[in-house]
């Protein structure tokens, strides 16, 4: 490199130095040459005379040797400083072989690979570049070679120590005499922060791009905008080459120019730091949508000067805000139609925000400067003050707030509030908040009471009825059967003395004695299907009607029944009450067909009605007339005359009593003559 | 009051008890009927106090109790037969017109061997006082304590 730098330093200094230099050698190789030749024959005054031209000459050379050396120095300097200028140009320099071979390099390319420069004479430049560059590397060398001209390309190179670094390189070849390519220069440039602000600019675009919101930038003065993003082209519908066109006012009916320009001014004089406001903008399609915009100025008061619009169209959010507006009202309906307060706590400062109607449930026509936990405490009674506070801990300990107590109102009455709510804590676990709703419940408290009244008057009243029905039980049957006895006692002390008439006098006592004594039986039964609880279970009704059968068969001996029952399905009901339903139906069915022979009686189900199972009892006996059916069920109701078929007109009753229990309903079919039909309904088992 | 009583009867009503009688003199029991008029009586007669403080004779084989009674009533006179071990091993048969679900139940609660509902007419009172009567005085083998008294009493 130093020899070609003193090659180039040489030529370059050769227009002033040689001349010179070859005159003086002339003259100086002149002087011992005629010295030689003339001196014995040299007269005194000449010698003097060449002795003073040589001391002139000596001095002549002395000058010019001094001359020389100052140009040398000269030129040693210039070549420093190009030697510096070299090494420590901004700018990396290599000089290549037409192998792409380095044969030099200053000093930045040293830092710019991150090599010693030695080291990398000798290496081919493409080992700096990465495998996945190579290609745009080679095409540029190829250019350079092929064109001869300059040439620039930008290329990632990887340093030593693996980072890579973008460099700018830009090559020219340099030819000798003949235009042959002897070797090419290259200078490169280290442009990673320009590619890296690139990169930052592109992904800032594309960020711009990929929020929803409509971005647009314009000039405060043209008014034009230079940038908008996808969002913005989505809102309008405009495309982007259509829109770098336009300017805001083509956007905004409702606006003109000089209030539009009135509106930024205050921004792009940096007076005020951004301005949002809310109009429409008119899409290419011609609809008007709302939009929220916030505007700002990007470098006010420098040629730069920029107009930033994020613009957002709330259509969506004008029908979310509506949806809540309205859920809102319906919550308010709601609340107002419970005629429900609302109330936050707050635990910190013990202060509640409420609505008007919280106010009011405490006696006030309207909202109290203040209210809190203390002031709440100061309205209840002091009977409810321990309960209140017992469930102000609760609802501490557990989360949930859930009270009813009574409070005073100003006026001095007496009021019952029940209040629910939920308790929310920071997030060091601490209870910072309640929120709730109060009502007045004290009708409902009013009712309750009453109820309550009603129900211990009922109770006694039912106590009074199971007291008495117990008393029929003991004292109403006990003289029957004195009647019955004695009547009886004095048929066999009177044996064979009683004319035929009055035996049939001491017959009827005795038969009048026994029915008063089913009808209490009856009445009895009647009264406790009524009062006795219930004991809902689930009930075999098949082997239930299959019992009846065969306690009924037993009481029927000499008479011809042809029975007919069908699977019928499991059922929920009590066991004891089911059993009397179907003795008083089978029982009916048999006594009512005795005339029959032989006696049709089926039970069976008839499908479901409301989930209920439909059972019957069917019988093809003596029947009745439809237009008494509303009779049937009634008590003490009878169709058939005693003569004809005995009873008490309570067994009907009494099952009409006991399917109504089970939430079920009967009905009857039937003709005269032509049997009858009964039908109950009960609640189908769930397991069946 | 040394006769020998198999049967107590204890029934307010003097036409019940005459009915009953009737029906136990088919197995000639009327006469090994001692009759009392409530539970007081029935109570005293066997812990032997007040007007029974010098029975001697042994206790009965069969106590028939009815149930609805001024005083003490038959539930509590039932209770406390079958609450005093000296007593507890005589059988009570409840003798009543009720068949209240609540009288059985207790009835039976307290201890008691039997219950029986007087019935209406009169042949079927008969049949059951018979059986009764003819069962607990004659077929069943009295408790240990009553047949020692009996077979004192027979010598």
């Amino acid at each position: 490199m130093r020899t070609h730098l003193e090659r180039v330093d040489v030529k370059a200094k050769k227009p002033n130095g040689p001349k010179k230099v070859t005159g003086l050698r002339r003259q100086a190789e002149e002087l011992p040459r005629t010295a030689k030749r003339n001196v014995a024959a040299i007269p005194v005054k000449d010698v003097q005379q060449l002795m003073h031209e040589l001391q002139v000459h000596q001095i002549e050379m002395e000058t010019q040797k001094e001359e020389l050396r100052r140009t040398q120095m000269e030129l040693e300097a210039a070549r420093t400083r190009y030697v510096d200028l070299y090494d420590f140009a901004p700018a990396g320099h290599l000089t290549m072989d037409t192998h792409g071979t380095i044969m030099e390099a200053n000093l930045r390319a040293e830092t710019l690979f991150g090599i010693n420069r030695k080291a990398l004479i000798g290496q081919p430049l493409a080992r700096f570049i990465a495998s996945d560059d190579q290609d745009i590397f080679h095409r540029h060398c190829q250019e350079v070679l092929k064109t001869g001209t300059r040439q620039t390309c930008e290329v990632p190179f990887r340093k030593e120590d693996g980072v890579s670094r973008w460099v700018c390189c830009e090559s020219l070849a340099v030819h000798d005499e003949s235009g042959r390519i002897t070797h090419w220069q290259m200078t490169l440039l280290d442009v990673s922060e320009r590619k890296e602000a690139e990169a930052v600019r592109r992904e800032a675009l594309s960020t711009l791009d990929a929020i929803v919101d409509g971005a647009f930038i314009f000039d405060p003065q043209t008014l034009r905008f230079s940038y908008v993003n996808e969002g913005a082209v989505q809102q309008v519908g405009y495309s982007r080459e259509e829109l770098l066109r336009m300017t805001p006012l083509d956007l905004k009916p409702e606006f003109d120019e000089p209030r539009f320009r009135a509106m930024i001014a205050p921004l792009v004089s940096g007076a005020e730091s951004a301005h949002s406001f809310t109009t429409v903008h008119r899409r290419k399609d011609g609809v008007d949508v709302p939009v929220e915009i916030n505007l700002q100025c990007v470098e006010p008061g420098t040629a730069q000067t920029r107009l930033i619009a994020i613009v957002r169209d709330f259509t969506e959010r004008m029908k979310a805000e509506k949806a809540v507006t309205e859920s809102e009202q319906r919550l308010n309906l709601a609340l107002d139609s419970a005629q429900m307060g609302v109330w936050e706590l707050n635990l910190t400062n013990d202060t509640a925000i409420r609505t008007l109607r919280h106010d009011q449930i405490f006696g006030y026509p309207s909202l109290q400067p203040e209210w809190g936990s203390k002031i709440f405490l100061a309205h209840v009674v002091p009977e409810d003050q321990d309960l209140v506070k017992k469930r102000f801990e609760e609802a501490f300990a557990t989360g949930h707030f859930n009270l009813e107590c009574r409070i005073m109102w100003p006026d001095q009455s007496l009021h019952w509030i029940a209040a629910q709510g939920r308790v929310y804590r920071n997030h060091k676990g601490d209870s910072v908040r309640m929120m709730g709703v109060v009502t007045d419940i004290t009708e409902r408290k009013r009712a309750e009471e009453e109820i309550r009244k009603r129900g211990e008057l009922l109770e006694a009243a039912n106590k009074e009825l199971e007291a008495f029905s117990y008393s029929v039980s003991h004292d109403l049957r006990a003289p029957l059967r004195h009647i019955h006895g004695y009547v009886e006692m004095l048929r066999r002390a009177t044996d064979g003395q009683l004319s035929d008439k009055a035996q049939r006098y001491v017959r009827t006592i005795m038969d009048a004695s026994v029915e008063m004594g089913q009808l209490i039986d009856d009445l009895l039964a009647f009264s406790r299907m009524g009062r006795t609880e219930m004991i809902e279970s689930r009930v075999d009704l098949g082997a239930l009607v299959q019992d009846t059968i065969r306690s009924v068969d037993m009481a029927t001996t000499g008479r011809k029944i042809v029975w007919q029952t069908a699977p019928l399905p499991p059922v929920v009901g009590d066991p004891a009450m089911l059993k009397q339903v179907l003795a008083n139906l089978v029982g009916n069915a048999v006594k009512y067909s005795r005339m029959r022979d032989p006696a049709h009686i089926a039970v069976g189900c008839a499908g479901e009605e409301d989930g209920r199972v439909i059972l019957f009892v069917r019988d093809n006996g003596a029947g009745f007339d439809m237009q008494y059916v509303h009779k049937l069920f009634g008590v003490f109701q009878r169709l058939h005359g005693a003569e004809e078929f005995e009873g008490t007109g309570i067994g009907l009753a009494t099952v009409r009593r006991i399917v109504a229990r089970q939430g079920g309903r009967v009905w009857a079919e039937g003709a005269v003559n032509q049997g009858a039909t009964f039908y109950f309904t009960l609640k189908r088992s769930p397991s069946a | 009051m040394n006769a020998l009583q198999r049967i107590l009867l204890v029934e307010d009503s003097p036409r019940d008890a005459e009915l009953v009688l009737e029906a136990l003199e088919a197995y000639h029991l009327a006469n090994e009927v001692f009759h009392v008029r409530d539970g007081v009586d029935a109570l005293d007669y066997l812990y032997r106090r007040g007007q029974f403080a010098d029975r001697s004779n042994g206790q009965p084989a069969v106590v028939l109790l009815d149930l609805k009674m001024p005083k003490v009533d038959g539930l509590e006179v039932l209770r406390q037969i079958k609450s005093d071990p000296h007593l507890k091993m005589i059988p009570v048969v409840i003798m009543t017109s009720s068949r209240e679900e609540q009288d059985v139940d207790k009835s039976y609660d307290l201890g008691v061997n039997a219950y029986v509902v007087k019935p209406v007419k009169f042949h079927d009172f008969i049949d059951a006082v018979k059986q009764v009567g003819g069962f607990w005085a004659i077929i069943n083998e009295p408790p240990p304590g009553s047949r020692r008294q009996l077979g004192g009493a027979g010598a």
